[in-house]
């Protein structure tokens, strides 16, 4: 004897929101109790699906006097009941409409998947941006900026003021050299005649110092701690990190595949004039010190050099400063970096920086 | 549930307004804006959420009015209370030209299905909440879209839609098509689905587009004669074409656009 049922039974003369019934099927035949006593033969029964929602489990059949009958299950437990006590040759049609109803939720599972992955995906770029950004810059590949570097120069050098040779030129590769022992780039060095207080690194490895800048330290020290900051630029890839930010990220993508002409001339442009972020900036500073103790220099010149550069700044305009801010906590906190360090006695840089300076006020009377 | 048994008459023919008669303490709940006249002593008052007086947490009023909402009505209820001790009258009025029809959830099962925004008034306890269309299809090609209200309890419920509205019966095995924008209101037990006009010719040029929504039974489901869609397009069809400047605008067009063409063939390579 298998369990009973409630249902709703829908016909031509019955209510239209359904009589409910007791129903169970008895062998090979379904009897719906009540006062109705009716009985259908399985092998007569259509398994439909029906609803609003395309869920509700239908069977139905034709009665000789009814007319056409359809039978709904009342709630969920009375459809598992109605599932499990079906006879077998109903079986396949009920796992198809049970298969067909669970398609549905499939889909919306499906879509609110998509959706919910797109807005984890929108949420991490932008949480994650200065990480993307790093990940691109490490994907450009040495060449690419060493081309880059390299057009930047050759603009320069249409302007006819780039010295390549002199005594500054070889104090400059002499101090570069020593801060930039075991680097994977190949520098070049080079002493641009412009009389404002100003130095630069292009991507690959190139550094141009303004003869302002020379004239303008009283110690090679000092100058070293201005180099070895712009080394800093070159060796963690501030400038691609700025060009990111400011050109966008096709200028980037143009440059990955190896296009370097479109943008070399802007890049000549702006490269003496890149303001990179405040914490690349920092970045720059505590590995520049870094970079000035392996190298054994005196790294005091870097918080010295700045120092008179605050005080001249109300006076007259400074290049330097206007990317590099010599703000107090700045130079505060240079003078802390230097603090925390060992204290060890540094022996000077071994360059007559007279001479040099006298050799780049001599070009000063040379060209007017 | 607690609902209020309510006596009520539809006045008027195409411009249709409800008036229901509430006993000593008796409610009636609508749409905010649909009142049309109240008598004394009765208490008006507005309501987050349903208004069923089930909810006492304002949270989950909160989110039950924001259902309301998405389902195309007001997120607050108003509320009318007979606190006189004989009978008082409140009428509330169609939004648009229509008819109002009558539907008591009990003989519907308790659940009923109605067009976005159909929901009128109510006696108190009739919930109004969103039904949402699961068939992809259904929801971008049946004309109803994806959301629809799902009126549920078991007191008397007010529809609204355009046009003449009628009541069909389905019974089991018995299917009608429907031009999209037709269905008002369904019995849950319907099955709603959308059909294929069948033939490019009939999909292009009979107008009704590509797809019917198709009802199967059993069960009852309620049709609108004019869906205001319709309505709408045959008045800004007759806006264009009876306005004698709006033809001067469309001539001008049609010039423009010959001129350009000619232009754009003898133009050198």
């Amino acid at each position: 004897m298998n369990p009973s049922f409630a249902a709703l039974l829908y016909g031509r003369d019955l209510p239209p929101a359904g009589l409910k019934v007791s129903a169970q099927f008895v062998g090979n035949r379904l009897q719906v109790g009540g006062d109705l006593r009716l009985e259908a033969v399985a092998d007569a029964i259509t398994i439909e699906t029906g609803g609003f929602d395309h869920d509700t489990l239908y069977l139905g059949w034709t009665d000789a006097t009814r007319g056409r009958l359809s039978l709904a299950p009342l709630d969920t437990v009375a459809r598992a009941t109605l599932i499990g006590s079906a006879p077998a040759t109903l079986e396949a049609a009920l796992r198809r409409h049970v298969r067909s109803s669970r398609n549905d939720r499939g889909k919306w599972l499906l879509l609110g998947g998509l959706a919910a992955s797109l807005a984890v995906l929108v949420l991490s770029v932008v949480l994650g941006y200065g990480l993307i950004v790093d990940w691109a810059v490490r994907m450009v590949p040495t060449e690419v900026e060493a081309k880059l570097g390299q057009s930047t120069m050759a603009e320069l050098r249409q302007s006819g003021k780039l010295l390549d040779t002199g005594p500054a030129v070889d104090a400059v590769s002499s101090i570069g050299n020593r801060l930039t022992a075991g680097s994977r780039y190949h520098y070049h060095w080079a002493v641009l005649e412009d009389p404002s207080i100003n130095a630069f690194a292009a991507p690959g490895g190139y550094v141009v110092v303004h003869r302002g800048l020379i004239l303008a330290t009283k110690t090679p020290e000092e100058l070293a701690g201005v180099l070895a900051h712009e080394v800093q630029h070159v060796e963690h890839r501030h400038t691609l990190k700025a060009m990111v930010n400011s050109l966008g990220w096709a200028t980037m993508a143009t440059v990955l595949l190896g296009d370097v002409s479109a943008m070399a001339g802007m890049l000549a442009y702006q490269v003496g004039t890149t303001h990179y972020s405040r914490d690349l900036e920092t970045e720059a500073d505590t590995q520049g010190l870094a970079a000035l103790v392996r190298a054994g220099i005196a790294p005091e010149g870097m918080a010295t050099f700045f120092r008179t550069l605050a005080r001249q700044a109300p006076q007259m305009p400074i290049a330097l400063l206007s990317s590099h801010p010599a703000t107090e906590e700045r130079i505060a906190a240079i003078e802390a970096g230097i603090q925390a360090l060992p204290a060890k006695d540094y022996p000077p840089l071994a360059i007559d920086w007279a001479a040099v300076q006298a050799s780049v006020r001599k070009n000063d009377d040379a060209v007017p | 549930m607690n609902m209020d048994p309510i006596e009520y008459r539809i006045h008027g023919s195409d411009l249709q307004y409800v008036e229901v008669r509430l006993g000593p303490g008796r409610c009636a709940v609508s749409e905010p804006g649909a009142m049309m006249y109240v008598d004394d002593e009765v208490q008006v008052s507005t309501e987050i959420g349903d208004g069923s007086g089930r909810e006492t947490n304002f949270l989950s009023r909160l989110w039950r009015g924001l259902r309301r909402k998405f389902s195309g009505e007001s997120l607050f209820t108003s509320i009318y209370r007979n606190q006189a001790g004989s009978d008082r009258r409140v009428a509330f009025a169609a939004p648009g030209p229509g008819q109002i029809v009558p539907i008591d959830l009990a003989a519907s099962g308790g659940t009923l299905i109605v067009q976005r925004g159909a929901f009128l008034a109510g006696a108190r306890g009739v919930e109004v909440g969103l039904a949402w269309q699961k068939r992809f299809r259904v929801g971008l090609f049946g004309g109803e879209g994806f959301i629809m209200q799902k009126l549920t309890g078991d007191g008397v419920a007010f529809v609204h839609a355009s046009g003449a509205l009628t009541e069909m019966q389905l019974v089991p095995g018995q299917s009608l098509r429907v031009d999209t924008g037709c269905l008002v209101a369904l019995q849950s037990s319907v099955r709603y689905d959308i059909k294929y006009a069948g033939k490019i010719k009939t999909a292009l040029f009979g107008g009704e587009g590509l797809f019917f929504a198709q009802l199967s039974g059993p069960g009852t489901i309620w049709l609108q004669s004019m869906p205001l869609k319709r309505l709408s397009r045959t008045l800004l069809g007759m806006a264009m074409t009876a306005n004698p400047r709006g033809r001067i605008v469309w001539f001008l067009i049609a010039i423009a656009i010959v001129v350009i063409n000619i232009l754009s063939i003898n133009s050198p390579v």
